[in-house]
């Protein structure tokens, strides 16, 4: 499992890739939209756990860019505002079923969820 | 006030003059003099004074008969010139017929100023014995005094007929009383005010309509008409004869008798119950408003305090989980780690109940409110179990209501936990669930769920603030948002909630009572969001 941490906050990717590395599974940390492009190529992420609220491009632009070009990655959003941000919202209007991650999440609660993800992105 | 003329019985036979000295006897000059009307005799055509007595002189405001005697009547009464008496005495003189006039006005110089005065009087022809006239016998008593008292009581019976015309057509209520309270008058809008006609009033104390409790204002009020005090514009109650009470403004005023002495109090009493009943509106709905103002500003205040909040929780979450999962931690550090790791899992809640808006997802659905209750009582069934809390239930068979489900938990869960820490030493828990209206518009039909504990009750001074945020009567483990986030989430749902508590002892404990409706109108993006997906 490739696990790209996407967020503007150093802090909060690089905390969150260590717990990630911790527990045995692969992750790497982007801090910007355009880091975050470049990353994907090179790593190839079956996993995206992506913020929201980034400067330049958000962090729905940037999962749905990865998202076409690797259509079998998993993609988690992680927002400190959850529902209540317009961009979430536009973005479940618009027909986005990715899961909305609530920010803090439990790392214990994060690795379950990725257990339980389908084999497919199991890579 | 009148002059007429009218038949007396005739002087003719009567002796003035004994012979042709024309002088009466000395005996009946002075009965004349002393006469208590003023009498004067003229003579001759030109009207000269033969005689007059000091009574005359005195109405004249003369001071001497010498004034009179031997002058004519135009000469030492000039002032009636104009006014025509003059006339009526030559008339008498003339044709010998008497003038009798009752009331009559007459302008006299009295010391200098002309006065109006009034006489009643006689004009009588005085004959020799062939009949032919000689002179006017002048015979009058002023009435003046006697006039203007009656003028001046038709004048008062006047006034205060228009008074009372007044009074009685008020819209206000006009009660007066005398010092001792007793009832003196009552008009015609005190009888619709206060359901008792006029009659039933009179002479009853004013003690009547005022209610027992109230009764010292009574002292207070006639304390101070007794000091010549008004009292003005006094908010109050008083009793209706049906028993109801009234709010009234009154104004109570001294009355005063024309020695200026105090002898009572007019009160008018003005219903204010409407303006009050409208007063009270306004004072609810700007609380409401202000409530749910400040609600709206906590809830943004909280929101945009969350998300700053929650970029830091995170990293120090995951670097708890990792300091923990460190090797080498000695006990006592791996102790540490764990109170921070509750500390921050407790920071954690408050502050996603303070945002409170998360969702899993965004479009509402069916949702079954007795399977989400069972739900929730699962969860709880460790807390229930181990506090000794005997749990019942009453399910009624409802449809299901439109909803967020995590939202729709979020509040069973609120209410659960709070009704479970209501009882630290075991109770009871009764929860319903059942199809019903909503209480506050009964067009609106839904599920209510209600959930009462045996509880030590929520206090009556703080009911009206527990949904404010950051209330909280458990310090020591509440967060204060438990209901406010329940209120905000119903009100998202347009629903209702209501609480009924008693700290009575023996009686205590607090039943929550919630609506959701069958089906609400979702918030702009929400429509948005259906539309998409139907």
């Amino acid at each position: 499992m490739h696990i790209l941490v996407i967020d503007d906050e150093q802090y909060v990717a690089d905390t969150l890739v260590m717990v990630l590395e911790q527990s045995g599974l692969e992750a790497t940390a982007a801090y910007d939209a355009d880091s975050a492009l470049k990353k994907a190529e090179s790593f190839q992420p079956t996993v995206v756990i992506s913020d929201v609220i980034m400067p330049g491009t958000n962090g729905i632009e940037v999962c749905q860019q990865i998202h076409a070009r690797f259509p079998n990655c998993h993609i988690f959003l992680f927002s400190g505002q959850a529902a209540t941000n317009d961009l979430v919202r536009e973005a479940y209007a618009r027909g986005v079923t990715w899961e909305l991650l609530a920010k803090p999440i439990e790392p214990e609660d994060l690795l379950a969820k990725l257990a339980a993800l389908p084999e497919n992105s199991q890579a | 006030m009148s002059r007429e003329s009218s038949q007396v019985p005739s002087a003719r036979n009567v002796k003035f003059f004994a012979d042709e000295s024309r002088t009466p006897p000395i005996a009946m000059r002075d009965l004349f003099m002393l006469a208590p009307s003023a009498i004067g005799v003229l003579v001759g055509d030109a009207l000269r004074w033969e005689f007059v007595n000091s009574e005359l002189v005195r109405v004249a405001g003369r001071h001497r008969p010498e004034e009179f005697v031997g002058k004519t009547i135009r000469e030492s009464l000039p002032e009636l010139e104009g006014q025509g008496f003059f006339e009526l005495l030559e008339n008498v003189y003339l044709t010998g017929n008497p003038y009798v006039g009752r009331e009559v006005k007459v302008a006299l110089n009295r010391n200098g100023d002309i006065e109006d005065a009034y006489f009643n009087f006689v004009y009588q022809a005085l004959r020799r014995d062939d009949g032919q006239v000689q002179g006017v016998l002048v015979n009058g008593i002023e009435v003046t005094y006697e006039v203007l008292a009656r003028q001046e009581l038709n004048r008062r019976d006047r006034v205060t007929g228009l008074l009372a015309a007044i009074v009685d057509s008020s819209d206000d209520a006009i009660v007066s009383k005398n010092l001792d309270g007793i009832i003196t008058s009552w008009n015609k809008s005190a009888e619709l005010l206060f359901g008792y006609r006029a009659e039933e009033t009179m002479g009853r104390h004013i003690t009547l309509i005022i209610p027992p409790d109230r009764r010292a204002e009574e002292d207070m009020i006639i304390e101070r008409i007794r000091r010549g005090q008004r009292v003005d514009h006094f908010e109050t109650v008083r009793l209706r004869k049906d028993g109801s009470r009234i709010e009234v403004s009154l104004t109570i005023s001294p009355v005063k008798n024309s020695a200026g002495r105090i002898i009572g109090a007019s009160k008018v009493a003005r219903d204010i119950t409407e303006r009050r009943q409208v007063a009270r509106t306004l004072r609810e709905n700007e609380e409401r408003l202000r409530k749910t103002e400040k609600l709206a500003a906590a809830g943004q205040l909280a929101a945009s305090l969350a998300h700053e909040i929650n970029n830091p929780l995170s990293s120090i979450t995951n670097a708890l989980y990792l300091l923990k999962h460190h090797s080498g931690l000695d006990p006592k550090a791996q102790h540490f780690v764990n109170i921070a790791s509750t500390e921050l899992a407790r920071m954690s809640r408050i502050v996603k109940q303070s945002l409170s808006y998360y969702r899993s997802r965004v479009l509402p659905k069916d949702v079954d409110i007795a399977a989400a209750v069972d739900e929730s009582l699962e969860v709880f069934s460790g807390k229930t179990d181990r506090g000794g809390i005997r749990v019942t239930r009453k399910i009624a068979a409802a449809e299901p209501v439109l909803g967020f489900p995590d939202e729709v938990r979020q509040v069973i869960d609120n209410l659960l936990l709070n009704a479970v820490e209501a009882m630290p030493r075991g109770g009871h828990l009764a929860i319903s669930v059942r199809p019903s209206r909503n209480w506050k518009d009964p067009s609106v039909h839904g599920v209510r769920l209600t959930i009462a504990d045996s509880g030590s009750g929520i206090p009556k001074g703080i009911l009206p603030r527990i949904f404010e945020p950051f209330f909280t009567t458990k310090p020591e483990k509440g967060t204060g948002l438990g209901l406010w986030v329940v209120y905000a989430l119903l009100a998202r749902h347009e629903g209702a909630i209501r609480v009924h508590s008693s700290a009575l002892p023996g009686h205590c404990g607090t039943a929550v009572s919630v609506l959701w409706p069958h089906a609400f109108r979702p918030q702009a993006g929400e429509v948005l969001e259906s539309s998409l997906a139907a």
